[in-house]
């Protein structure tokens, strides 16, 4: 996947909000990568645009190889479906479905005869085998995450883009997400998550930091001390 | 004020408004014919006239009551999150259900009076209108407004405090931990158990319907019983709308399974039972109104005539009488646009409203890859699915309740006794050509609210 550059803004005229100024980001297959940056420094848009939700006003997107711009919907539609796995805080999950039908729900949509061994041995890696006939509302929060996780895997696409899919659970919850996506990104799934949290940007491969919309920091892997160190010296350098 | 009880408002309202004109034209109706122009000392005529004015209204009356309710439920719907945190904060269960009582009542009571002014004008209009078309009327001494007519307001005023009653109930089964409780739990639908209850009404209802029919074979009157019978097992049925159309919706298992927007289309009808229960109970009992009108009128008809056959009687009255049956029907169809326009109304609403409702379940379908003809099409047969369950139940209802009526009224007059049912034969292809475009009418703004939605509405839909 690659961000050549973008930039967008919201609104126009004096109440424009440029919430990505100039971002660049190219991530390899297999790559783990986390993104971290004060509230409002234009994560969640970041995705958006990442994901062809918002079509940035400067610059390009392109996934496997394909700009996304100049797509029409239905196009879009078929990346989204096939080539992009989504994962967020909550509401992951249509709650009228079953988890089954959840996680087939990509498969479903396009016609796809659903690939039922695959989905076995994801519901069994992910530890959701006894839960796929359940209602999202009959599950916790780290099994709804679990069952996202394998729709966002379900259909092999080029890269999961996760907005702080932590971040409504408890650290053992956490962990065992954070395990399985560190797991998946071995396998060689790219992945592209948000987080407050410094102990989970410490699994990843490289560390974006955003701060008013642009990159003020792109390092290789750190630990959490030193992420947290980052963190702190952005805010106080926003703060002078 | 919430959509809900914005439709309860509306539904009130337009029932209100509809049965006020409705009265005062049958009314009209009823002074010319009996006094007027059959200028016979017919009593039973004159008490029929007065029975089959008191069936149209209470009908129109019973529709517009459940529609108020679907609305009301609706409302509680869409504030269950506010007062699940006004829960949570220390407001007491009791305080929260008075409040939401008041709330309710009031829109109700507001809808009632403002159709009465409403009825009132359009009365006016209507008799103006009349008396310079038929000459017969400008004898007659026919007031603008019929003084009875405030009785179908005071019913609708009525019928609207007891669904206000019954849906502000609901709230006592809001608990505050909903308030913390993911955006996704959907316990919004999950009302306490009203299988009991439902069941004990329809039995009760079953029973005085029973009752009536036994009395029908003595007098007329027996109609009487016979409406608060239907009205009965009509507010059992709606407490049951949900277990119901969850049973019947698995006819339509099979045939949608093909496709992945009729996979869709079933998985949202299927898990959202109280929602799509509502919805089609609206409809149903408007085309349960419909049916029922048009088969009493039918076998009516087909009594009277073959009576006159047996019976020696003047020319003149002959006349009279089949002039008389043709302006019936005249204020039947009046009435059958009236029960069943709050019915259409209230189920294009509904239905306009769960979309809204489902904006952040969409969105999220369409973030994983639903195209927007898809979104579209899974609404289309949402919509198609719906109102084929209201046609089916809606056809039962109006030719069982329509048939009992027509023998509570009929069956005690000398040399009638137990008819069959008579379908007009156009009643089935004309429903079917009407709820087509009743769905049509729904389906397309739906469909285009639907697939106006954003993936990105799964995100930061509020
Ligand atoms: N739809 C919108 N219209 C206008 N401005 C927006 C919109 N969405 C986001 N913004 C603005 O863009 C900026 C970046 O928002 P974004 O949601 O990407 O931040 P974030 O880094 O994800 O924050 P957080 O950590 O709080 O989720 C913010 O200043 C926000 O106010
Ligand atoms: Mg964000």
């Amino acid at each position: 996947m690659l961000l050549d550059r973008i930039t967008h803004s919201f609104g126009s005229g004096e109440t424009t909000v440029t919430a990505l100024d100039d971002v660049h980001l190219e991530v390899q297959p297999g790559e783990f990568v986390a993104v971290m940056g004060p509230s409002g420094s234009g994560k969640s848009t970041l995705l958006a645009c990442a994901a062809g939700l918002l079509a940035p006003t400067r610059g390009t997107v392109s996934i496997g190889g394909r700009q996304l711009s100049g797509l029409n919907d239905d196009e879009l539609t078929e990346v989204r479906r096939t080539q992009i796995g989504f994962v967020f805080q909550s509401y992951n999950l249509v709650p009228s479905l079953t988890a089954l039908d959840n996680v087939r729900l990509p498969s479903i949509l396009g016609g796809d005869a659903p690939d039922s061994e695959r989905l076995q041995q994801l519901a069994d890696r992910l530890g959701i085998t006894d839960r796929l006939q359940h209602r999202p509302s009959q599950l916790s929060g780290g099994q709804q995450q679990r069952v996202a996780i394998a729709r966002a895997l379900s259909m092999v696409p080029s890269i999961v883009l996760a907005d702080e899919p932590t971040g409504a659970l408890d650290t053992a919850s956490a962990h065992s997400v954070l395990d399985l996506l560190e797991e998946e990104s071995k396998r060689g799934q790219s992945i592209v998550t948000v987080t407050h949290d410094p102990l989970v940007a410490e699994r990843a491969d490289r560390v974006l930091f955003l701060r008013d919309g642009a990159v003020a920091r792109a390092t290789d892997k750190l630990t959490a001390r030193e992420i947290s160190n980052v963190l702190l010296e952005l805010i106080e350098g926003s703060a002078a | 004020m919430s959509g809900g009880q914005r439709l309860a408002l509306a539904a009130t309202w337009m029932a209100s408004a509809m049965t006020v004109t409705l009265m005062t034209l049958s009314e009209h109706f009823r002074i010319v014919l009996i006094d007027v122009a059959l200028q016979v000392d017919s009593g039973t005529m004159a008490v029929m006239a007065v029975l089959g004015e008191i069936v149209l209204v209470c009908v129109t009356v019973v529709v517009a009551t459940v529609v108020a309710q679907l609305a009301f439920g609706q409302a509680v719907d869409e504030l269950r999150q506010q007062i699940a945190l006004r829960r949570l904060v220390g407001s007491k269960r009791a305080a929260e259900r008075r409040g939401l009582f008041g709330r309710f009542a009031a829109t109700g009571a507001i809808g009632a009076v403002a159709g009465y002014g409403t009825g009132a004008a359009l009365s006016a209009l209507a008799t103006q209108a009349l008396r310079s078309a038929l000459p017969e009327w400008s004898a007659a001494p026919l007031p603008s407004l019929q003084p009875g007519a405030i009785i179908p307001a005071v019913g609708v005023a009525i019928g609207a405090l007891l669904a206000a009653w019954g849906a502000s109930r609901n709230v006592l089964g809001v608990a505050p931990l909903e308030a913390l409780a993911d955006a996704q739990v959907d316990s919004r639908f999950a009302r306490p158990a009203r299988l009991t209850g439902g069941l004990v009404t329809v039995s009760v209802g079953v029973a005085l319907l029973a009752a009536g029919v036994a009395l029908g074979f003595f007098t007329p009157q027996a109609v009487l019983v016979g409406v608060v019978g239907g009205a009965v097992t009509v507010f059992g049925i709606v407490a049951l709308a949900t277990p119901a159309t969850s049973a019947m919706l698995k006819l339509f298992k099979w045939p949608l399974q093909g496709s992945a927007v009729g996979r869709s289309a079933y998985g949202s009808l299927v898990r959202a039972p109280h929602r799509v229960g509502g919805i089609t109970i609206a409809l149903t009992v408007g085309i349960a109104a419909v049916t029922m009108f048009a088969v009493a009128g039918e076998t009516a008809q087909s009594v009277l005539l073959g009576m006159v056959d047996h019976v020696d009687i003047r020319a003149d009255q002959e006349a009279a009488l089949n002039e008389m049956t043709a302006q019936l029907m005249t204020v039947v169809s009046l009435a059958v646009a009236c029960g069943s326009g709050v019915a259409v109304f209230g189920f294009i609403a509904t239905m306009l409203m769960s979309v809204r409702a489902r904006t952040r379940e969409i969105g999220l379908m369409r973030l994983v890859g639903m195209r927007v003809k898809q979104a579209r099409s899974m609404i289309v047969v949402e919509t198609a699915v719906i109102a084929a369950l209201a046609m089916i139940g809606g056809l039962a209802l109006g030719i069982l309740f329509g048939w009992l009526g027509t023998f509570m009224m009929l069956g005690s007059v000398a040399g009638i006794g137990v008819m069959l049912p008579q379908l007009p034969w156009s009643l089935v292809p004309a429903l079917l050509v009407a709820t087509a475009l009743v769905a049509t009418a729904t389906a397309v703004p739906a469909a285009r609210r639907a697939s106006g939605i954003p993936p990105l509405a799964a995100v930061n839909a509020a």
